[in-house]
């Protein structure tokens, strides 16, 4: 089964995100503590998630510019939903829209869910609490690896990297 | 004709067979930083050389990471660190001496650097010995150990295994030792290194 994917490169990392849980995604320059992104004429909460994912995985950023990313609230918990209202003191506007950004490289790419492999039995449980879905091997010295953003979300509220 | 002693010669050789497969243990002796270690040959599925390790977050210390193993992950447990307390001392004073450089050079404004830590790269550190990896025989998890060199096979019988009894917790990674010249070298558990992970991780 072919799956849409947004892809968000790093250097010899990928991070993917099934494409059906992205409203939109743009390049702007943007300070990375901005609590708030305008888009569609409303001001959405914003969370800069770029740190979190260079500090963890030990990823570098290939740009400056910020890639913003707009999801639904929908597709995250209420109490990161109410987290995320709370940190960046932003009320969620009437679309119940919200925006993520990171410093990487985003683009579109089609992966058959068969190309996407499950993390070992021993750690699948743990990662998968920490948002990491699983991982694939494109070609030797990098890796893609699917993230729920919602659950990543959630490490960050729960991490020091406030 | 001959048909019934053929029969009782086969069944006569499959048993002493049997016997002698359930009698004698094939050992994989290997070392791990100085120290030698065994695992039955049963136990190893396989062995790996000079693969990339991708550090994963929110880990123990203990998980390198994982490896692409033909296309699927391997979880890569450093067992330097669960057997040897020294080693574990002194990995835990590298990563904070490591984070200390770290913050020290982003805050002096030097460049970062340009790769990522793939551990094999750190050729001769305590934490990260080498790039050869034992993966376990195991049908419920991809595990492997980062080790240091592979020394011999030895096969021994049964009888020349010594259990350990009343284990305490920090041996249970042993189930005994295993006789070789004269000395004894400890057999390690691949079960022990699974439940670790699960205790740890509160994996089911």
């Amino acid at each position: 089964m072919l799956k849409q994917f947004t892809c968000i490169s790093y250097n010899r990392i990928d991070f993917l995100v099934p494409s059906e849980y992205i409203v939109a995604g743009f390049y702007q320059h943007m300070q990375d503590d901005a609590r708030s992104v305008i888009y569609n004429r409303e001001t959405l909460p914003h969370l800069h998630i770029g740190y979190l994912l260079e500090h963890e995985f030990y990823c570098k950023k290939v740009n400056e510019v910020g890639v913003i990313l707009v999801m639904k609230m929908q597709d995250f918990s209420s109490s990161v939903c109410v987290a995320i209202s709370d940190f960046t003191e932003i009320a969620f506007p009437a679309s119940g829209f919200l925006a993520l950004s990171i410093n990487g490289e985003i683009r579109s790419t089609a992966l058959s869910c068969n190309e996407l492999h499950l993390m070992p039995h021993g750690i699948r449980e743990k990662m998968a609490e920490c948002g990491i879905s699983a991982v694939r091997f494109p070609e030797e010295g990098n890796r893609q690896v699917l993230i729920a953003p919602d659950l990543l979300v959630r490490k960050f509220f729960s991490g020091a990297l406030l | 004709m001959n048909e019934e002693i053929v029969k009782a010669i086969n069944e006569k050789t499959t048993q002493e067979e049997e016997k002698t497969a359930d009698d004698f243990v094939t050992w994989l002796i290997f070392s791990i930083g100085t120290e030698r270690y065994a695992f039955a040959s049963s136990d190893v599925q396989e062995i790996i050389r000079d693969m990339d390790v991708y550090p994963f977050p929110f880990l123990p210390s203990y998980i390198d990471g994982i490896i692409n193993r033909r296309g699927d992950p391997c979880t890569v447990i450093n067992p330097l660190l669960l057997l040897n307390k020294e080693a574990a001392t002194a990995a835990a004073e590298e990563k904070v001496a490591s984070q200390t450089a770290s913050t020290e050079a982003e805050e002096n404004g030097e460049e970062e650097r340009d790769e990522p830590p793939v551990l094999n790269k750190k050729k001769g550190s305590i934490t990260s010995p080498s790039s050869l990896f034992l993966v376990l025989n195991r049908s419920d998890d991809q595990l492997c150990l980062r080790i240091s060199d592979i020394l011999f096979f030895h096969e021994t019988h049964k009888s020349d295994i010594h259990s350990i009894s009343n284990a305490t917790v920090e041996d249970s990674f042993y189930v005994g030792t295993v006789d070789y010249h004269h000395s004894e070298i400890p057999v390690l558990s691949s079960d022990a290194f699974e439940l670790r992970l699960r205790k740890d991780l509160g994996s089911a």
